[in-house]
This record gives structure tokens, sequence and C-alpha cells, in this order.
């Protein structure tokens, strides 16, 4: 008998093979092991054989800079967790410092100098010889010395007040004066406020220790926990209620750009008889236009600019005048940035009105940290709007990341044409995707940091963050490349000193100033400094985990007033009066964020999946509406729309949100989520293009169309 | 005849398919990767040297799990070979004497993604090694370690049975064995417990 193989026959056996192969484990099991392997991405912090050590330390990524313990295996930290007992941070972390043990690991990390050969729009990159890029800039350095003089090499300081800063303004008076930029930071308003005072009290910080209620316009301060502990109020006026405000005890949902309208209102009934004779212990000129103006500003007046009730108003005061002493403070959007100079300077007025300048638990005069004087006067510390236009010729970028947006829209027009562009981020990713040349410096967890503590606060601050990896060898401490520069340049020597030997030095000279306490990372009570032998026991301790905090500050012996001088009060008025309002048809973009994840450095790599997969944070790229705006212009939920300013147009998500305001669309933007995982340096920009800056460096608000594709 | 025709082929292809999955394809994913040394527990452990598992497998003071002994801990007594074993001769002349570390391939290594503390489980609840580890700290010699071609886990957190169907309480570490055993114990369990 003869058997023939037919083709129906072996189709047969394929059928039966596969009936066969899905009563077996290995489609489940195959699909499992893939699912994991999927999941191991090269970012994943190896975790090595070895023994597992744990250490404390502080998180360099923002002034808050909690205490947290590093495990590490083979001297390798893999996983990072708040300390329970740290005083300051009582136990808590965000989740980028968590997850900060990833940076290192980063795929857009960089590991030598690279510069880009070609235009700008090139994203291609080859190495350089650590030496050939100190040569590089020297060249760039003397060319642009011979062709528009010193002031035109510039420094961006993203984090300004840090010893990393010095330097700079160090580099910087060595060419006999360049041009140092500080960008947009949380000292800011009180700098300015500052100004306004007289006599003038020099740097300010806010007695938050011992304040009674603060009220926060912009974004609210990193409050101190033991303050919150304590049961300070905390009222937040905005537009959006931002994460750091969940938990304020009172929200007033303001319509955007009408701070100022709401800070006067507030100080027209906090003045209770606008006239009286209060006012000139608070104000030293210009007060009878300022009744006027105060005048105009009544809670029903206010009420129909801001969007909110008179009675919601007057509460506010009421709470404001109770729980004293009571401070307001501009800060400053992690996305959106900070508020025009008018709205400062009504919450200036506000502040002053509310009686705390001066006094304890109020705004008061802040002591720097022993040791850490510049002596740099001759290059001062300038904003970026007022830096004239195409007048930068080289620019220096500092790649520290404070976690807050800075448009490039607000650079871009200071730099001359052909300037060079000199990066110091860790990172091929924001700013320094646009840099000729990137030196890369020592990434978190890589380089011994100082944390100066907030600026906001009356009481200095300082922790360190001990490095716990070597660096790659090619990146190194700006400061130290740039004193390689000067010698290259021939121009006078800058201390080259490690950053070690330079912190130190503060430690002395804060344990030789005698004053403030400090705390350990793992427990305890805080203790008096004195109570330390020596120096170099206050550096361990800090390079254990532990916080010098300084003594708490002292009124001054005359109490200031707030000095306007011409002209500041029409920037009051039109501030408070000119608000923009979204035409029929039009929305008023206001971009939104979290700290951290809108600046110009990169995620924690498994934090960018997480928020890409679980929409747990806004995408970058959602625009949240209200459903009534979101009917009138006929959006549906989870379209993609086309968002258009003066600036240009982009596409987002459409996300229709009760907590949003009508009229309003709230734009997610940042170095993305979304775009994790694309070619490094080839992503899109993100939405921030389209908030086109004022003269004044202002981009909080823009009219926009919002139009469903 | 013609009915037993037509049955074969879908049939003769349904076992094929059967010994596919069940048989070559566990033999081909997991490869086989001797240890560096064998080792006999049962020449430590138990009445002969009355070793207990924490003396070698023991805690940091802070609780944290030394897991395999660092090559001091065999130096304490492997100075100079004390047996007549090729592979102690090995032990002292490769890695004792210029204090290298054994490359052991760690059997029920957890994933990267996963925390297990050893301290809570053994010092807290008083859970015996062998609740998880079976009859491993009295084997004359070291299985070789099979790795998983695609995941890069070891056997012996899936299990023995590529069905996942465990033998016996101590096979299989997956999270789905974690979750039966404290759901069995009554221990609830988050996924920061060990996933952080």
């Amino acid at each position: 008998m003869t058997t023939t193989l037919t083709r129906r026959d072996a189709l047969m056996v394929m059928g039966g093979s596969a009936v066969g192969l899905m009563l077996s484990p290995l489609p489940w099991k195959l699909l499992d092991d893939v699912a994991i392997r999927t999941q191991n991405h090269p970012w994943a912090v190896p975790a090595p054989r070895g023994r597992q050590t744990s250490r404390l330390t502080r998180c360099s990524l923002c002034p808050a800079g909690c205490a947290l313990r590093a495990r590490s295996v083979n001297g390798r930290p893999f996983a990072l967790a708040p300390v329970p007992g740290d005083l300051a941070s009582r136990g808590t972390a965000c989740a980028l410092g968590l997850a900060a043990a990833q940076l290192a690991y980063h795929p857009d990390r960089l590991t030598g100098p690279v510069r880009r050969l070609g235009p700008e729009w090139m994203t291609a990159r080859v190495p350089v010889a650590p030496i050939g890029a100190v040569h590089l800039v020297s060249r760039w350095l003397r060319e642009t010395q011979r062709a528009a003089g010193a002031e035109a090499v510039a420094v961006l300081d993203g984090w300004p007040g840090r010893e990393r800063s010095l330097r700079y303004r160090r580099f910087l008076a060595s060419l006999g004066g360049g041009t140092y930029v500080a960008a947009p930071d949380e000292g800011a308003f009180l700098g300015r406020f500052s100004g306004l005072l007289d006599p003038h009290p020099g740097p300010l910080g806010a007695d938050l220790e011992r304040a009674g209620t603060v009220l926060s316009f912009g974004a609210p301060p990193l409050l101190p926990r033991s303050a919150a502990e304590r049961g300070l109020t905390l009222i937040h006026a905005g537009p959006r209620r931002p994460a750091q405000a969940a938990l304020a005890d009172l929200w007033l949902p303001i319509r955007p750009g009408t701070e100022a309208t709401l800070a006067l209102a507030l100080a027209f009934l906090l003045l209770e008889t606008p006239g009286s004779g209060r006012l000139a212990n608070l104000v030293a000129e210009e007060r009878e236009p300022l009744l006027a103006l105060l005048a105009r500003f009544t809670p029903e007046a206010a009420a129909a600019t801001t969007g909110l009730a008179p009675a919601a108003i007057r509460q506010a005061a009421l709470r404001l005048r109770a729980a004293g002493p009571a401070v307001a403070l501009a800060g400053i959007d992690a996305a959106a940035g900070p508020l025009a100079p008018g709205d400062e300077i009504a919450i200036a007025l506000l502040g002053v009105t509310l009686g705390s300048v001066g006094r304890v638990g109020g705004i008061l005069p802040r002591a720097g940290l022993p040791g850490a004087s510049d002596g740099c006067e001759r290059v001062p510390v300038r904003d970026l709007h007022t830096v004239p236009d195409g007048s930068i010729h080289l620019l220096l970028l500092d790649g520290a990341d404070p976690g807050l947006a800075l448009p490039w829209s607000l650079v871009a027009p200071k730099l001359a044409p052909g300037a060079r562009l000199v990066s110091f981020a860790p990172y091929l990713s924001g700013m320094a995707t646009r840099a000729d040349l990137i030196v890369p410096a020592p990434a978190p967890l890589e380089g011994l940091a100082e944390i100066p503590g907030s600026p906001v606060l009356a009481q200095a601050a300082l922790g360190v963050a001990a490095p716990l990896l070597s660096p790659p060898p090619g990146c190194r401490e700006p400061g130290e490349f740039l004193a390689a520069v000067a010698a290259a340049t021939g121009l006078p020597e800058i201390e080259a000193a490690p950053v070690e030997s330079r912190l130190r030095r503060w430690v002395e000279a804060i344990h030789r100033a005698g004053r403030g306490t400090v705390i350990r990372a793992g427990g305890g009570e805080a203790s008096e400094l004195s109570a330390l032998a020596s120096a170099a026991d206050l550096w361990d301790l800090l390079l254990a985990g532990g916080r010098w905090i300084d003594a708490s500050a002292t009124p001054p012996r005359l109490l200031p007033a707030l000095r306007l001088a011409p002209g500041l009060l029409a920037l009051v008025a039109a501030a408070a009066g000119g608000q923009r309002r979204a035409r029929p048809g039009e929305v008023l973009l206001v971009p939104i964020g979290i700290r951290g994840a809108v600046g110009t450095g990169s995620l924690p790599p498994a934090l960018a999946k997480l928020c890409r997969e679980s929409d747990l944070w806004p995408a970058a790229g959602d625009a949240f509406v209200h459903p009534d705006t979101a009917s009138a212009l006929r959006l549906r939920d989870g379209r993609e729309a086309v968002l258009v300013t003066t600036a240009g147009s982009g596409r987002a998500r459409v996300r229709i949100d009760r907590g949003a305001m009508p009229g309003v669309a709230f734009v997610a933007v940042g170095p993305g989520a979304a775009e994790f995982g694309a070619t490094p340096g080839a992503r899109e920009e993100s939405l921030l293009r389209l908030c086109v800056p004022d003269a004044a460096g202002i981009w909080r608000v823009a009219p926009a169309t919002l139009q469903e594709v | 005849m013609s009915r037993l025709r037509s049955i074969l082929p879908p049939l003769l292809g349904l076992l094929l398919g059967l010994a596919a999955g069940w048989a070559a394809f566990p033999y081909l994913l997991y490869e086989h990767e001797a240890q560096p040394l064998s080792f006999s527990h049962a020449a430590h452990a138990g009445e002969t040297l009355g070793l207990g598992c924490e003396d070698c497998h023991g805690f940091e003071p802070d609780g944290t799990f030394i897991g395999v002994p660092p090559i001091e801990q065999c130096a304490a007594c492997h100075e100079e070979a004390i047996g007549d074993s090729a592979d102690e001769a090995i032990l002292v002349r490769d890695y004792v004497q210029p204090r290298r570390e054994v490359a052991w391939r760690v059997y029920s290594r957890e994933p990267d993604n996963a925390y297990f503390p050893h301290v809570v489980h053994v010092r807290g609840a008083g859970i015996a090694c062998q609740r998880c580890h079976g009859e491993h700290g009295s084997t004359a010699t070291l299985r070789p370690f099979q790795r998983n071609r695609v995941s890069g886990y070891g056997r012996d957190i899936w299990g023995e049975r590529i069905s996942g169907i465990a033998t016996s309480a101590s096979d299989g570490k997956k999270m789905s064995d974690c979750l039966r055993c404290h759901a069995t114990e009554d221990v609830a369990a988050s996924c920061q417990d060990c996933h952080r």
C-alpha cells in the first residue's frame, strides 16, 4: 500500500501543530517572558551582585533638599528612598527624587564633550577631546572679545546662588565684565521687593517658620514641613490649583492675569479706610495717587475682573487679618514662569499693607550663607529680559535644572547672528540640543553638590549631596573647565580648586559664625551648631545627609516703607486693569506643568515611562478645557486639535476637565513623557514655544485658537 | 481506513505541537550554565559541621541580607585546603588566596525591579529557609543554573514545571507565589512593599 502525502495533509499537520502548540505553555509563557524582556530598558539601573550598603544623603534636584537613603551594591546606588526621621523633609521626597538614581544612566547622558558640525538643525554631533573643548571655547572667547567686547560673553545660570554661580561670575570678572544672567527663580520677587523699600534692607526672605498665613500668587513656595505641621494657613490665588497647593486651606480661583486686581482689592480692604494715616507709615511716596488707585478696587469692582465673588474676597481679607502674621508672595509657576512686574508691585503693596515687612513672621532681611559672599560686584546679576537684543555673541549655558521652564523664545532674541552656544548640561536635552559645544558636567549623584535652600525663606540653609558615583572621565565641573579656558586664553588666573575644597571653606565660615542649628538626616532633634567641636564635624554631618539652618532672622531697627517711584503706579494700574481677555472663538492659553518635568533637563526614565503609560501627570501636549468651552468650540475629549497663537501653531490633545476655568486652555508643556524614547536631540519642542514672552520677559498667558483637526 | 487516513495528519500535527510546546520549548527556552565550582551544602550544613543557613547567608546588624557570602567568609576556614577534593583546591588557589569573589549563579535571584526583604520574612515572620528554598541546603552538589533566554531570569523564579503549576510550596518565586502565600497567611501586601 502506498500513501501519497498531499498538500492537504501538510496543511492538516500544520493545523494540528498549531492546535497542539496552543494547548501547550508555549504561547503564554513566551508572551510573559517577552513582556518581561520589553520592560528591561538600557536606562534601568543595573543592580550588580554584591553586598548591599546604604548611606544617607540629600537630593540635589531642587532647593527642598530632601533627605534620601541611597541603597548601593558595590558602591553603585540603585535605589533611593525618603528618610522618615529627617526633621526637614519629614520622610517625604517627590517622585523625581526617588527616581533620580536612574539619571546617571539616562539614554541622553553625555559622557564627554561633543560638538555639532553644521547649522542648528543638524542633530549629529562628534566627540571632542576635553583639551580640544578648552581650546575651542578659548578661541571663541578671543573672537568675541575682539569683535564685540567682554559684554558680549554671557552666562545663563539655571540655578543662581550656588558655588558654581560664583565661579561663573569670577570668570566673567576676569574678562573685564561679561554678562551674568540669572534664570527666573523663586527668590526673584523678594529681590525686586527689596528694591522697592526705603531704607533698602538688602536681600529679603519670608519668615515662614513663624508666619501665620501665606497668600501665594503664581505658585506656592516650598513650605518648611515644620510650618505646615504648626498649622500655617496657606491661601493660594491662581487660575488653576497647582499640585503644591493641593493642601491649601483656601484657593481663590482667579482669571488668568488678574493677580494685581486681587492684590489691590485685598490691600483696599486691609487698609479699611483708605486715606487714613496708617498708610503714611507704610508708603513713602505717591500716597495720594495710590489711594486714588486703591479706591477703584472695591471688592465688587475686583470681583467683576477676577471672577471671584465679592464675599470671597472679603473672606480672604478677613483670614489674612485673623491669622497673622501674614505674608503675600509672588511665586514662579513651573511652566508659566514669573508674574508680570505690575503684578509683583501690587503684591508687594499688599505685603506692605499686611504690616508684615520687617516684622517677625513676615518679610525680613535675609542673612546670606557665611563665607559665600561673591566679591564679584563688577558683574551684576541681570534678568534675561534686560539684556539688549542681539548683544550676546558667546553664551555659556549652565546645565543645572531647578525644574522651572525657560522658553527658548526668551533667549533667542538676545543672541547675535552666528552666536556660539556652549552648554554644561549632563544630557543632550532641552537647551543643550541647540548648543554648538556641550561639555557635560557631572550628573546628579555623580558630583559633590551643595543645596543652598529656598531663596524665599528668611533663614539660609545648606545641605550637601555627596557623590555616590564617579562621573565619566570626559565630564568636568564647569568651574574647573572655565578655569582651564581662562588659563588657555591668558586671562587673570581664576581659582581652579575642586568643589570640595571650596565648599569646605563655606562650611568653615559657617562654623566660625557659630549661629544656627544642625539636623541629622537619620533623625533626632535639631541641635545648636555651636555644639559641634570643629568645622570638620560639620562637614561630616553634612556629607551624611545633615543640614544646617541659619538662626531666625531678626527684624531691622527701622521699618522700611514702600517707595513707589514715578511710573510704577501706572505699571500697577495697567497690570490691574489690562488683563487679557479671549475674544469670541478664542481661548487663553496658560501653560501648566509639574516642577522638574518642564525644565531644561531630563526626567528619570522610569518616571517618563510611568507618565506616558498612566496619565498620572498631565502629558505634554494635553490641553485641558472646561466642558462649556469645549462645547462652544466644538471640541471632543481625546481628539487632536490645532493650537494657534501669534508665535505659531502646534498640535494638542483635547482633555475635557470640569476643573478647568471656562475660556481657558491649560496646556501641559515640558520635555514630555510622551516624547521619551525619541532620538536624543531630535525631539519636538514643547508647546511652550507658542507662549510669546513680552517686553518684561513674561509668558504666562497668550490668546489662542483651538480647533479640532 | 479512509477515516483513519483523514484523522492521522491533524493528529500527528497535534502531537508534534504538543511535543514542541511541552518538551522542546522548555529545552530551548533555558540555557544551562555550570556553576564555577561545585559546592556541597550537605558537607557544611546539618549534622556534618552543624552550620545553619544564617551562619553563611546571614544578616548585617542593620538587617541587610548578605546573600551569597563574600570570599572572606570562605577564607576563614579554607585559607588552606582542609580536604582533598579538586573543587576545594580550585577554591583555595583561584579564589581564596587572590581574594577573588566566586561568580556564583544564584538560582533564586529576584528580578531587578523587585526587592525581597529576607529579614522581614526570616527574622520577623519566622519562616524557615526551606519554605522557599526547599532542600537546597542539604544538596551534595550544585545543579546547573538555567537561565531563561528571553527574560534573563533563573528557572527557579518560574518554577520547575513549564506549566507554572507548582510541585511543592518552594517551587516557583513568581509574584503570584508571593501573593498566594500572603493571602494564605492573611498578610497584606501592596505594590511598593516589593517594587521600590
